[in-house]
This record gives structure tokens, C-alpha cells and sequence, in this order.
């Protein structure tokens, strides 16, 4: 058992204040067992993460995912296995497929719009407060067909944000979230429409419509699922264009190069740190002796510094090319709201530009990382 | 060997060998040609690696599934000789097989 693996912990905050040498340290060694969480295993390097994402059969998500776990019920579709899994993939795939999102794109930039224009009236404000933490949820709700108001962006923050700080607060407000959809759904199947909560309420799992506790996990999972990576990713983008204004100028001058600059955001700044697998049989994985039932956790930001798939990892390049980074994981669970972030965040930072060409950090301004990422006080020239 | 033209929708083409048996979406990733996105990595779930086949070659490859032909009517302009690279086994026959990039993939 090599040592950097047996203290290591995901959530220690030394970890998170500064990962890279840590991440070095473990892709060296190769996955590899801790003493924290019962002996999670730690899968470090680009092409353990690969294999073990690909490998349905040796490592299942359906016993949680989360270490420690976020609360006692599913979150569907990601904790399935098939073939339920592909069912559930199969009814929710035609709304997140690219054209589908592509058709949201509309929306997206209108809400971007009016947020921003709220956001103007009263300053100070802060790009990350104000405005990237606020979008995914108004657009998720229009998704799922329910009203975004302040009550229930406080509920989404206390649920997605405080689940590690404030355990109590959160569980609290995700019972609310919950009960707002229960109370929901009798109207929503009386009269479906052309939402996200009426189709899984009215589509056929099994041969048959599932059972409302079942609705509720996925309801819930799906509002939850995006809001903070894509929050994460727009901050980031936005903090890393104010300190490097040449990235910023090039991105003004060529729109185009924005959809790459979001796919290297997502590389460098890999919002989802590490999800987990159960195994489901003793197996040898990466030359380590796992049990079944073990517990192993991937390393997505990790294996995105790898310089065995990436020349110059720690360098932020839009002109990476390829860049198969997995942030959105890979295989069969890889992100299903993947095509509505990278488009969320696009439109998020075009529709910046347009109003702050040339922005800078406020003199002052905190850029500390925490769960929320950045920080970001900006300043328009 | 046989050898692939990819043809993006710029028209800028590449020619690459490839193994009778192989997978196209493999094919394409290892030669690195742009705009065969993948995402999913070869799970039929991502619609990121949608082609356009030449005609002459449809029926010599490897069945559409009703998954594939799913997955298929999520992805951008989709025709009947769309497919997913991914579901593809390319065979012996294949010499000079064009394959169309779509202009986006997402
Ligand atoms: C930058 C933003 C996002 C990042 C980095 C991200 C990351 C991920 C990752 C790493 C997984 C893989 C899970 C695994 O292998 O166990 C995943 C799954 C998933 N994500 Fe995202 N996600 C983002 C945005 C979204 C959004 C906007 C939605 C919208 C609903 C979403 C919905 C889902 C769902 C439903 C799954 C489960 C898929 C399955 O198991 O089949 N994500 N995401
Ligand atoms: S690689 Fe995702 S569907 Fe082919």
C-alpha cells in the first residue's frame, strides 16, 4: 500500500486549498487504498479512471456514488445499473441530446440577458454571485417546467452548496425541494406537458409508469444534478479571462474559440473532483487486489492532469487538440446534461462580453476557492 | 489494409488505413480527425459521433440497432445514411469507403 494513498481524503481542505502536488503524488503510485471511508480505493491516473468507467460489470453506482453520501435516496439515473440504467438514459436522452439543447439556446440567452440586467441595478455585484450561480437553476427550472423564485434558489444553495458545511441546513432544505414536487405532481399528471417532470412521470420503465417515490428521485436529481459544475465552470472561465486579458482579447475578437476555451475549462478546473463505484466482485483492478463490495472513487480532475494523455497539463491551452478530458466523466454514465452545460456556459460568458468587454478583477477582490470556486468581484473598464 | 477518406464539412479530407474488423469511431479517434467528437466512448449514448456514409457502402457494415437509430434522430441533420461511428464495425470490403463529418456535433 503506497502512502500518499493511505492518509489521502477528498474532502480535506488541504487537499482542496491546493491538489495539484497531491494529485502528482497519487497518478505516481497508481490507484491505491486509504485508511478514511471504510478503505475507498483511489483511482488516480487517465487510463485507470478510463477502464474503471468502462467496466459496468466489475464496478456498479447503484450502491452510491458519494463518499460521504449526499443523503439516503438515489440519485437517478446516476445510481443504476443496466439494464435499467439504458432505460432510463433512453426516455431522458431526446431532451439532453444536442439538438434538443441546441433548441433551449434561445432561452438560455434570454435568461442570461435578464439576469445580467437585474444584476445592473443594484451595484455593486459580483459575475459569480449575481449572475453564474443564478443561471443554471433558472434554466433547469424552465426544463423541468417550475417557478425559479428566491425561496427556492435558497433551498437549491442550502441542498447543492452546504451538504458538507451545514449537513442539518441542507438535508432540511432538500426534504423542501422534495416536498415542493410531491405537492406537484397530481396537477403535473393530470395535465402533462411538454417538461421534464411530466416525462418521467408519464414515460414506461419496465412496461410500466414508476411509482412517485421513484419520479420524486429523479425530479430532484435532475434540478441538482448540474447546478454547481456549471456554476463552477462559469466563475472559473470568468476569473481565469480577468487575469489573463489576452485570453480574454482573443475571445472577444474570435466568438468562435469560445466553445474551446469552455472544453479547457473543463479540463483545468474539473468541477466534479471524484464519484465512486462499488466493486461487484473480488477483481484485480490496476494491479490491486479489490473485494467485492469494496468501495473505489475516480479521479476526474486528476486524470485530467495526467501527462500521459495531456502534454503540458498544467498549462490552460483552448488550442489543445485532442482534448479528451473527463470532466463529464466517460462510458455509460458519462454526463447526461453534458451538451446543456458546455451550451450554458457558453452563452454565460458570451453574453459577458458583449456587456463588459475588457473586464478586471475589483481591486481587492477575494479569489479563494471554495465550494462555490472563485470568487469574483468584477470591475468593467 | 483498407484505407477510410474522412471528409470534414469544410472538404478538407483525410485518408487513413484501417484494420478490417476495426471500429470507426476508434478509427477516427486514433487518427485523431476532427469533429468526431465521441463523448461517450463508444456507449451509444452521446450522439457525438454521427457520420455520413457513403452510399455504396451501408450494407457492407455491421446492423443499425433500434438504440442506434434512436440516438440517431438526436443528433444534428440526421439522413439515411447517418451513423453512429461508435456502432460501426468497418470490414475486409471497405477500400476507399468515404465518410462524411457532419458540420457539428454538438
Ligand atoms: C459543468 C457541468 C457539469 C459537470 C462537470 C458534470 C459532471 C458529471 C459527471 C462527472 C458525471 C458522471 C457520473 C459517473 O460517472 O458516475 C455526471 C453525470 C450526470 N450528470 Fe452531469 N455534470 C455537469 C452538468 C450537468 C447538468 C447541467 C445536468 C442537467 C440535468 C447534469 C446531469 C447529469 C446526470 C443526470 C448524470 C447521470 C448520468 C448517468 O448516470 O447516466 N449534469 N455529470
Ligand atoms: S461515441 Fe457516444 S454515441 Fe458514439
Amino acid at each position: 500500500m503506497s502512502e500518499v494513498h493511505e492518509d489521502f481524503d477528498h474532502n480535506a481542505s488541504e487537499f482542496r486549498a491546493d491538489p495539484l502536488p497531491y494529485y502528482k503524488q497519487l497518478r505516481e503510485a497508481g490507484t491505491g487504498q486509504s485508511k478514511n471511508y471504510n478503505g475507498l480505493w483511489y483511482v488516480p491516473t487517465y487510463a485507470e479512471v478510463t477502464a474503471m468507467a468502462h467496466n459496468t460489470d466489475g464496478f456498479s453506482p447503484a450502491q452510491g456514488t458519494m463518499f460521504p453520501p449526499m443523503n439516503d435516496r438515489p440519485m437517478l439515473p446516476m445510481e443504476s445499473d443496466p439494464p435499467l440504467h439504458t432505460e432510463y438514459r433512453h426516455m431522458l436522452m431526446r431532451e439532453f441530446a444536442p439538438k434538443a439543447v441546441a433548441e433551449w439556446a434561445p432561452t438560455i440567452r434570454e435568461t442570461a440577458r435578464s439576469l445580467l440586467e437585474d444584476m445592473f441595478k443594484e451595484p455593486p455585484f459580483d459575475l459569480g454571485l449575481d449572475y453564474a450561480k443564478l443561471l443554471p437553476t433558472a434554466v433547469i427550472c424552465k426544463m423541468l417546467g417550475i417557478t425559479f423564485d428566491p425561496v427556492f434558489q435558497q433551498w437549491v444553495e442550502d441542498s447543492v452548496y452546504r451538504r458538507i458545511s451545514h449537513p442539518k441546513e441542507a438535508r432540511e432544505a432538500t426534504d423542501s425541494v422534495y416536498s415542493m414536487f410531491r405537492e406537484l405532481l397530481p396537477d403535473r399528471r393530470a395535465n402533462p406537458g411538454n417538461d421534464l417532470v411530466s416525462l418521467v412521470l408519464t414515460s414506461e420503465i419496465e412496461g410500466e409508469v414508476m411509482d412517485e417515490e421513484r419520479v420524486l428521485d429523479f425530479c430532484f436529481f435532475l434540478l441538482v444534478a448540474g447546478l454547481d459544475n456549471t456554476n463552477f465552470t462559469i466563475r472559473a472561465l470568468l476569473h481565469q479571462m480577468a487575469i489573463d486579458q489576452d485570453l480574454q482579447k482573443r475571445l472577444i475578437e474570435n466568438p468562435d474559440d469560445i466553445p474551446a476555451a469552455v472544453e479547457e475549462s473543463l479540463r483545468f478546473f474539473s468541477p466534479v473532483i471524484a464519484l465512486g463505484r462499488h466493486a461487484t466482485q473480488d477483481v484485480e483492478f490496476a494491479g490491486c487486489p479489490m473485494r467485492k463490495g469494496d468501495a473505489a472513487v475516480m479521479l476526474f480532475g486528476c486524470a485530467n492532469r495526467d501527462p500521459q494523455e495531456f502534454e503540458n497539463p498544467d498549462e490552460f491551452d483552448i488550442d489543445r487538440f485532442p482534448n479528451r478530458h473527463v470532466a463529464f466523466g466517460v462510458g455509460p454514465h458519462r454526463c447526461l446534461g453534458s451538451n446543456l452545460a458546455r451550451v450554458e456556459i457558453a452563452i454565460a460568458i458570451e453574453e459577458v462580453l458583449k456587456i463588459f468587454p475588457g473586464f478586471k478583477l475589483a481591486e481587492g477582490a477575494e479569489t479563494r476557492y471554495d465550494d462555490l470556486g472563485p470568487l469574483i468581484v468584477v470591475a468593467a473598464e | 489494409m483498407p484505407r477510410i477518406r474522412f471528409i470534414e464539412s469544410s472538404g478538407a479530407e483525410h485518408s487513413v488505413e484501417a484494420e478490417a474488423g476495426s471500429n470507426l469511431m476508434v478509427i477516427a479517434t486514433s487518427a485523431l480527425i476532427p469533429g468526431i467528437v465521441a463523448d461517450c466512448g463508444g456507449n451509444c449514448s452521446c450522439a457525438t459521433c454521427h457520420v455520413y456514409i457513403d452510399d455504396a457502402f451501408l450494407d457492407s457494415l455491421s446492423e443499425k440497432s433500434s438504440m442506434e437509430g434512436d440516438m440517431l434522430e438526436c443528433a444534428f441533420d440526421p439522413q439515411p445514411n447517418s451513423r453512429l461511428a461508435c456502432q460501426v464495425t468497418v470490414g475486409e470490403d471497405v477500400d476507399n469507403m468515404v465518410i462524411r463529418i457532419p458540420e457539428r456535433q454538438f
